[in-house]
């Protein structure tokens, strides 16, 4: 009788997600990952080319430089999130006057659109009309306007810290909802064994929301992955390709360069590559839930 | 909750903690200010060099403008429609997947998982096309609809992971208690597991209408007349190859996010009242 | 359990199938009427759809949705819906449309786009709408721009050649000659920039050279490379060939560098400045020139019109002295879709929208220069860009393949390397170009 209700139960719980996915996903990936195979215009022409294309892209450099720029991009841009994310839900999760104020401001970055708050600091950093020279050269930091988005020493490195700016309160939030789920009990049980604030963070909190962080980490880390409207408005991939995320590559070769066979490669590979970090993670949780 | 025994420290610690979150605090809302500084200039004191701190003088006209010269009440409402019954939608779907992932073990569970994962990887750059054509031939393109069922699809994988993190921290012996008294797996779901997963929703809820609420790829693709834009694709309208309205731009911008502050205010309330009560009860 | 997968595997067939099933591989042409139509039969509704780059543009758009305006009142039963898309955003868009087959029946068409929207077969041959009067009329550095072949495939609407722009008023202050070479807007730009309220920080910079990584600079980049005697790429005894490399284009890329970052006659952050930032630079009156079409004075006026009177037009400096300065006409066409069910209605429409006074209106707000020799004199009164119609009689000559976009995207990147400073080695940076147009003309074979 249990074993018929646990079957049963697994289908009403999994079936409608199933279902959104296959028929919304399903079509459109397929055609996609087809695509690769073939020189196409989409329309009349559908010449068969094998595996010419993956031949094509990884023959191209760029595709490769791309891929790496990337993924240190993601490395940089998640451990940020991680860091600046823990520090302040630690501090919100304390019990002081204001913290839903401080709770919201904090969260402001996340909220806007990333157009517009890619705009908006296009905007800032604008070597002529921008706020950010002209504070820094009021405060003698600078003696001249910088180019920031425009010259290849500080674009990436803007990009990186303007998406750190953007993306850390989704990892103060989950981290923040986690912390919160901790039994005070534990830290309780912790300070009458003698822990001082470094040993309760490190073997009574952490511990306790690891499961949340490891969700949130591959979470963060495919989403910034994917990363294309930010970097879109504020570089499009220059100055000389500092900042070609892989998205605005594979958006070039498609809409720019009308190769949209190899683009498809390139969105495959992109692909494997995901599932590749992905199987990683997974190994890793299992480690962790054992 | 008790507070420790040595309140001096206590309050040192609370010291430093203020200081850090005003500082921060001042360094977030900067861009913002400089966003509000800017939609009330006029365009002369735009381009000054050096730039202003504040607009000389002050002028309100690009607020009056956004709403006469384009249609932004149908982008404000557009986008609501769409990202509310996406999230509501997503939500139902995801707490219901990430349960079952969470309590049920079958076979092919971890490859369901690692499916979810990985169909977000693909990147929606070439799913673009396809989708266009997938949503015409369903007849619903350039329809709430249209853009509605995409943003669930997209949200349900990552959704389904967030929930199921979350029921992974209910112990399953409130479960099990369920159980015992005679409830299907159903109704332990919808009448013990779920009210204590409030927080977890809330969160998911949040994260999935914010995705919505910024989405700009496939909005952009997916909709063609102008009443049926979103705000994004309306922000980004105003730049154009020969000039960008930045004070149109900025004001546009602003205002687009009162809806968000808003919302997430409110949800911060139930936030609030829901964690301190889910931490008593375990 | 394998039941379950069963019924999710027969779900997904039968929700999946249908979605495959329709995108129509190709179409045969209708047979199509042999001559213009001049009217639209009264009892028909109109409803067609107009995918537009421009409508939205300030004040260009504004003058369009009057004219259609206009229209609409002599004929109430046509009724246009405007689809606005950015430039930027305008292939993705476009290609969904065609694939899904839902074309729009009446969409702008860029340079740029053309070989591959042709390449779609989304375009309607439009020689037997409007006659071959009408084709002959157009003028001489358009053809190319519009047709293929022989065939009309977009209806040239309004160009915008490339030239030099600068501030005629402190030019005279300054007692400078109109720069002929390269060399003499170096000369001009060093005098032009200057520190006018005398704190030490400069307020005037002599050029705001269009040097982002994109296709706006890189078209302007191609204006200017032809007049160096080089080529980015030309059908040569049926061979396609780049002269990107050779001493010319080495010597350009070294002025993108050095004027930025050595004469310093740029504003900071050359390696940003696209066309918009350059309108205001020149509208804050802090830059004194730059290379672009006559659209951008009627911008710059539309921001500041003090300004008027005070801006002119040039021809393109070259890199010899004594050399003949050459253009593109850089036309923004209107094609029809051969789909579409309008088309005699959307003839009518075109040749109305492009007629004598409505271009007269259009180009007395855009500044944007007529293509047919029948409207030439309808700018005649708006003495700023007039000076511009004799550049449309001759044009260098464009080679355009479906990879020109990828040429566009070389181009862009090695003049942003040069003028952000990235790279000072203006010959390594064109080598580099050279190596990857000619991999392109290779994959293309």
């Amino acid at each position: 009788m249990s074993s018929f209700k646990s079957r049963f139960g697994k289908f009403i719980f999994l079936v409608p997600s199933v279902m959104f996915v296959l028929a919304l996903i399903i079509y459109p990936m397929i055609y996609g990952m087809g695509l690769s195979f073939f020189n196409t215009n989409l329309i009349n022409r559908w010449d068969f080319k094998g595996f010419l294309n993956y031949k094509n892209v990884f023959n191209n450099d760029y595709f490769m430089s791309s891929i790496i720029i990337t993924l240190k991009y993601t490395i940089i841009v998640v451990a940020g999130h991680f860091v600046v994310g823990m520090l302040f839900a630690l501090l919100l999760n304390k019990n002081i006057k204001n913290r839903a104020i401080f709770r919201s401001i904090l969260m402001i970055p996340w909220l806007f659109p990333e157009i517009v708050f890619g705009v908006l600091w296009k905007w800032i950093l604008n070597p002529t009309y921008g706020i950010f020279n002209f504070m820094l050269i009021n405060m003698k930091i600078l003696s001249e306007p910088t180019t920031w988005l425009g010259s290849v020493e500080h674009a990436f490195n803007a990009l990186c810290l303007i998406s750190i700016w953007k993306g850390f309160p989704f990892m103060m939030l989950m981290l923040l909802a986690g912390l919160q789920s901790v039994p005070t009990d534990l830290y309780e049980a912790g300070e009458l064994d003698g822990c001082n604030r470094w040993d309760s963070l490190r073997y009574i909190t952490i511990p306790s929301i690891m499961p949340v962080i490891t969700v949130s980490l591959i979470l963060d880390t495919v989403s910034w992955f994917r990363q294309y409207d930010l970097v879109s408005i504020l570089t499009a991939g220059g100055p000389n390709n500092s900042t070609m995320l892989i998205s605005r590559f594979i958006y070039d070769k498609a809409f720019q360069s009308f190769d949209y066979g190899e683009a498809s490669a390139m969105a495959v590979i992109v692909f494997i590559i995901c599932c590749v970090i992905g199987f990683i993670y997974r190994k890793m949780t299992t480690v962790n839930s054992e | 909750m008790k507070r420790p025994n040595n309140k001096i420290s206590k309050y040192n610690r609370h010291n430093a903690t203020y200081i850090i979150l005003i500082v921060a605090s001042v360094i977030m809302l900067f861009p913002i200010f400089w966003m509000l500084s800017t939609s009330f200039k006029n365009m002369t004191d735009i381009f000054k060099m050096p730039p202003s701190f504040l607009p000389k003088p002050f002028d309100m006209s690009a607020y009056h403008k956004i709403w006469i010269n384009y249609p932004f009440v149908n982008y404000f409402a557009n986008s609501l429609i769409i990202v509310f019954a996406s999230t509501i939608l997503s939500i139902i779907l995801s707490c219901l997947g990430g349960y079952g992932a969470s309590r049920f073990h079958f076979l092919g569970k971890g490859s369901f998982l690692t499916f979810l994962l990985i169909v977000q990887m693909f990147p929606p750059i070439m799913m673009l096309i396809p989708f266009y054509v997938m949503l015409t031939n369903y007849g619903i393109i350039n329809t709430h609809l249209g853009v509605i069922l995409p943003y669930v699809s997209f949200a349900i994988p990552f959704c389904t992971w967030m929930m199921m993190g979350y029921f992974d921290t209910i112990p399953k012996s409130i479960d099990e208690a369920a159980y015992i008294d005679g409830c299907s797996s159903l109704k332990t779901f919808l009448r013990v597991v779920l009210p204590i997963s409030v927080p977890g929703m809330a969160a998911t809820g949040i994260y999935t209408f914010l995705r919505g609420w910024n989405e700009y790829m496939f909005a952009l693709t997916l909709v063609s007349s102008e009443k049926m834009k979103t705000v994004p694709v309306g922000i980004a309208q105003l730049t154009s190859e020969n000039r960008t309205l930045w004070n149109d731009m900025m004001a546009a911008s602003a205002v687009a996010g009162i809806p968000i502050i808003i919302i997430f205010l409110f949800f911060q309330k139930y936030l609030i009242s829901n964690l301190a009560a889910g931490a008593i009860k375990q | 359990m394998k039941k379950l997968l069963v019924k999710i595997l027969i779900l997904a067939i039968v929700l999946v199938v249908p979605a495959c099933s329709t995108v129509e591989k190709s179409s045969e042409s209708k047979p199509l009427a042999t001559q213009p139509s001049t009217s639209i039969p009264v009892t028909e509704k109109i409803s067609a759809r107009y995918l537009s780059c421009t409508i939205n543009e300030k004040p260009d758009g504004d003058v369009e949705k009057e004219i259609l305006a206009d229209y609409i009142a002599a004929n109430p039963n046509f009724e246009l819906e405007l689809i606005f898309v950015s430039a930027t955003d305008f292939m993705p868009k476009i290609t969904a449309m065609v694939t899904a087959n839902d074309s729009p029946d009446m969409f702008s068409n860029y340079v740029q786009y053309f070989v591959a929207l042709h390449d779609m077969g989304a375009m309607e041959p439009l020689t037997q709408w409007f006659g071959k009067d009408y084709v002959d009329g157009i003028l001489p550095a358009v053809t190319q721009e519009c047709m293929i072949d022989g065939e009309l495939y977009a209806v040239p609407w309004s160009s915008i050649p490339t030239g030099l722009i600068y501030r005629a008023d402190w030019f005279e202050e300054l007692g400078l000659d109109v720069p002929k070479t390269f060399d003499d807007i170096t000369e001009a730009g060093k005098a032009l920039t200057r520190d006018i309220d005398g704190d030490n920080v400069i307020d005037r910079y002599g050029l705001a050279l269009i040097a982002s990584n994109n296709n706006s600079a890189s078209s302007r980049f191609v204006a200017m490379l032809r007049n160096c005697g080089s080529y980015e790429l030309l059908n040569i005894n049926g061979k396609p060939m780049t002269a990107i490399g050779d001493e010319g284009s080495v010597k350009l890329l070294e002025y993108f560098y050095t004027w930025a970052n050595v004469d310093k006659i740029i504003p900071p952050g050359a390696g940003e400045i696209a066309h918009g930032t350059a309108i205001n630079l020149l509208a804050a009156e802090q830059a004194a020139m730059t290379f672009s079409g006559p659209h951008t004075i009627g911008s710059v006026l539309a921001l500041n019109p003090d300004l008027k009177g005070k801006l002119a037009g040039a021809p393109m400096p070259t890199l010899k002295p004594g050399e003949q300065s050459v253009s593109m006409a850089n036309i923004t066409g209107l094609s029809i879709s051969p789909k579409s069910k309008y088309k005699e209605a959307l003839v009518d429409y075109l040749s109305f929208f492009t007629n004598f006074d409505n271009f007269k209106r259009y180009n007395a707000k855009s500044y944007r220069m007529p293509c047919h020799r029948t409207l030439i004199d309808s700018v005649k009164d708006n003495t700023d860009v007039f000076g511009f119609t004799g550049s449309l009689e001759s044009a260098y000559p464009l080679f355009n393949v479906t990879y020109s976009g990828d040429i566009h995207i070389a181009l862009a990147k090695a003049l942003n390397a040069c003028a952000s400073g990235a790279e000072s080695d203006a010959a390594k940076v064109a080598a580099e170009a050279k190596k990857q147009i000619e991999a392109l003309i290779e994959k293309n074979k």
